[in-house]
């Protein structure tokens, strides 16, 4: 009875902190709530049909549950190089993070206190701290020195927005009605473990200028959201690109005192999974429900092309997701660049796998062979929605 | 028999200007060079045969017609004198009246399906090309004018919004105006630029070179000049090379309107070259490093040719002669293959070097036929049609 009183207490004093104005506490307490249990969620479900507004969104998130489990980290001590911290983060993160541009640079020495943090806030702390620029390229978080950019961004469990580029427009054409278009161009990354199959854009809930103006775009038309369909999903991808369109800031105004929405995504919701253990061209295995052949697997240097077909006609509309491993459960990044779905006859899925940071390989060896190929078909997906929020950016 | 009076009459009139290209009052000379101007190549054997017979000044003076006469004959090919149109349409359907236009015109005018039953009534006599399409779509209203590449095309729309200024054979129009803030969060970094986009149309046959526009003046009615402070006028150039019938310039600013800005005046000023005179020098493969050729205006060495798969670059050191090369102003490359196909270079760029500039690009030859000579030709004589488009209240929102 005891244990019921402090669950429901704890409860509601993460409802109170669903309210807040400190994001990340908000979003930690949504975490907490959505990995509550089956009848907890139900609950908020209901408490959300009796709220409006910005609690009403979090309780809508929460009562969903987990979008994935949130990790957190401590990246904290005194002063080291840089890139043993860089090290030590991609250890205690499992962020796929590229050092290569460090390796000859004289980086100074740095002490950091990111406690119980995300891994990208952990991974913020470092840039600040040691003035590194990151950036998102082919499966891997690039790191380089002296190109800090402390651009707003809103964490909310493995993923990260950032808001990168404002753009305002007026446009005078005189045969035309003149017109006037703002936007916000972000990048959403988001760790390897959120197996993201696709971002289906971002719908900004409120939005108000530094003077007091309402900036939110007027609705557009809803297009239906076609099928998820047979795509391939690359392992490899850690970050996508979004507009965010707003109306033209008022006169004078010099930024937005509050920017909030959610972004909608497409997540497997249950997989079937084959593995082939040191594939090679020709190579076959069956799974639950579907069966894979390597059509060809050509080593090159640094990188192995790959073509697989997956032979079940049930799965033709599935998106499907392709990782090389290695023996010790290490992923390799498998870029994907095309699926072919005839009209008859077998799926067949081009990839390129490359060995995973944390240095890029340029030698000129054939890539070591895979210790094992795990093709994923997902049987449904799941549309989720991720929350952002932002307090007092600058734009001008 | 009149025909034949006529010309007596006109040989006569001929022979009484040359006389008086010789008076002793300079009004006079100068009325006679006039008029012999205005009758064209038709006066050409009478100037050559009187300038063989003269002595002195005479000669001179005879000498500096006749090239006068001569360059206005080469410009008439090149720009064609505004077509005049007379037409009266009561209530007819405009893309009847169009089709009219176009068999007195030989710019080609679409209708917009939507727009081709308008009823129009017009009287129109002896207009210029540009206005008479204007006066019909204002007739026809509702319809606005669509200037192209290689044509025009009448859409529905306001007539008479976009502001233009007719100039006999050219219309120049303020197609838009374009003002972008960028920032990229994080950084300092802020762009602010304003693009002017400008047209200027011919009609078709006009065979202009080169056409460059300058903007003068963009002053808000705030009285902020948004060209105050910058370090020269922005200008925009561009050198054609196809037949056409007008082409846009993109004059851009650092700077963006004043937020609580409505109006603007702002002038441009416009300019269409037609090259009258090419001098040119042709270099015969295989080229060398150092290889060199002269004609008496400029010259061009060698610096490095190389040719890959389908494509030929160059590297030109090209000087000055007896006349300043004008090698960034509307030049040509070209290359002829063995079985005597020019093909002209799809890109290059100039920049200045001591006297001369260095000419890089290339010429996508494709790979098959070895190839003979390269040409280079840069124009030496120039006539240039100028025009301002000056609009004192454009507006801004």
């Amino acid at each position: 009875m005891i244990a019921l009183f402090a669950l429901l207490l704890q409860d509601e004093t993460l409802l109170k902190e669903l309210e807040g104005s400190d994001i990340p506490r908000v979003y930690r307490a949504l975490e907490t709530l959505a990995a509550g249990s089956p009848d907890a969620r139900a609950a908020l479900g209901a408490r959300a049909a009796a709220s409006s507004g910005r609690l009403k969104s979090h309780l809508l998130i929460a009562a969903r549950g987990p979008v994935a489990p949130a990790r957190r980290i401590t990246l904290a001590g005194p002063s080291r190089s840089v890139l043993e911290w860089a090290q030590e983060l991609a250890r205690r993160a499992d962020l796929p993070l590229n050092w290569d541009a460090l390796v000859d640079e004289k980086l100074p020495e740095v002490a950091l206190e990111a406690r119980d943090v995300l891994p990208f806030e952990a991974l913020a702390a470092l840039g600040r701290a040691a003035d590194l620029g990151v950036s998102w390229e082919e499966g891997q978080i690039l790191l380089f020195t002296g190109g800090y950019v402390d651009a707003p961004a809103s964490r909310f469990g493995s993923t990260q927005l950032t808001l990168v580029r404002f753009k305002q427009e007026r446009v005078v054409e005189f045969a035309t009605p003149s017109r006037e278009t703002a936007e916000l161009e972000a990048t959403l990354a988001f760790e390897p473990s959120l197996p993201l199959l696709e971002v289906l854009g971002a719908r900004v809930l409120e939005a108000r200028d530094d003077k007091g103006a309402d900036v939110l775009a007027p609705p557009e038309a809803q297009e239906e959201r076609p099928d998820a369909g047979p795509l391939a999903r690359p392992e490899a991808l850690i970050a996508s690109s979004l507009t965010i369109k707003l109306r033209p800031l008022s006169r004078g105004a010099r930024g937005l005192a509050v920017l909030r929405g959610e972004i909608d995504i497409r997540l497997p919701r249950a997989l079937r999974r084959v593995e082939i253990a040191r594939p090679e061209t020709g190579a076959t295995a069956k799974g639950r429900g579907f069966s894979v052949k390597v059509v060809s697997l050509i080593p090159q240097e640094s990188r192995a092309l790959l073509e697989i077909a997956i032979l079940d006609e049930a799965l033709r509309k599935r998106p499907v997701i392709v990782t090389g491993c290695r023996a010790d459960g290490r992923r390799e990044r498998t870029l994907t660049s095309l699926v072919e779905v005839p009209d008859q006859g077998p799926i067949r899925v081009m990839l390129e796998i490359q060995p995973r940071g944390p240095a890029i390989r340029l030698d000129k060896e054939p890539m070591v062979p895979l210790d094992l190929l795990r093709v994923e078909v997902a049987e449904d997906v799941d549309e989720r929605a991720l929350p952002f929020e932002y307090r007092g950016v600058t734009l001008r | 028999m009149i025909a034949w009076l006529a010309l007596a009459l006109a040989a006569q009139d001929v022979d009484e200007l040359l006389r008086r290209l010789d008076d002793e009052s300079i009004e006079a000379r100068t009325e006679a060079a006039d008029l012999l101007l205005r009758r064209g190549a038709a006066v050409t054997p009478a100037l050559e045969k009187a300038r063989a017979e003269a002595r002195g000044e005479l000669r001179e003076r005879l000498g500096g017609l006749l090239e006068r006469v001569r360059e206005r004959e080469r410009l008439a090919a090149l720009l064609r004198p505004a077509t005049r149109i007379t037409l009266a349409a009561d209530r007819a359907p405009l893309k009847e009246v169009v089709e009219r236009l176009g068999a007195r015109a030989p710019t080609p005018v679409e209708v917009a399906p939507e727009a081709a039953g308008r009823p129009v009534t017009v009287a129109l006599r002896d207009v210029p090309f540009w206005r008479a399409l204007e006066e019909i779509c204002a007739a026809a209203g509702d319809v606005r004018i669509e200037p192209g590449e290689l044509g025009v095309r009448i859409v529905p729309g306001r007539p008479g919004a976009v502001p233009r200024t007719n100039f006999d054979a050219f219309q120049v129009r303020l197609e838009g105006i374009y003002a972008v803030e960028v920032a990229e969060l994080g950084t300092a970094d802020r762009l602010r630029q304003t693009m002017v986009k400008l047209r200027a149309c011919w009609e078709k046959g006009t065979r202009p070179s080169r056409v460059r526009a300058v903007l003068e003046r963009f002053e808000e009615d705030g009285g902020k000049n948004a060209l105050d402070g910058l370090d020269a006028r922005p200008e925009a150039q561009s050198i054609l090379r196809e037949p056409g019938v007008g082409e846009e310039l993109t004059l851009s600013f650092t700077g963006v309107p004043s937020e609580g800005a409505a109006k603007a005046a702002l002038r441009a000023a416009v300019e269409v070259d037609f090259v009258l005179r090419w001098a040119e020098v042709t270099l015969p493969a295989p080229w060398t490093e150092g290889q060199a050729r002269e004609c008496p205006e400029f010259g061009v060495r060698v610096l490095d040719i190389d040719r890959v798969a389908g494509q030929l670059s160059f590297n030109l050191y090209v000087y000055p002669k007896a006349k300043p090369a004008a090698a960034d102003v509307g030049a040509v490359l070209s290359v002829r293959d063995d079985a005597g196909k020019w093909t002209d270079s799809s890109f290059w760029s100039a920049g200045r070097a001591g006297d001369g500039v260095i000419v890089t690009g290339v010429v996508m030859t494709g790979a098959e036929r070895p190839l003979k000579e390269l040409r280079l030709r840069v124009p030496v004589e120039v006539h240039t049609e100028r025009m301002t488009l000056d609009l004192p209240e454009v507006p801004l929102r």
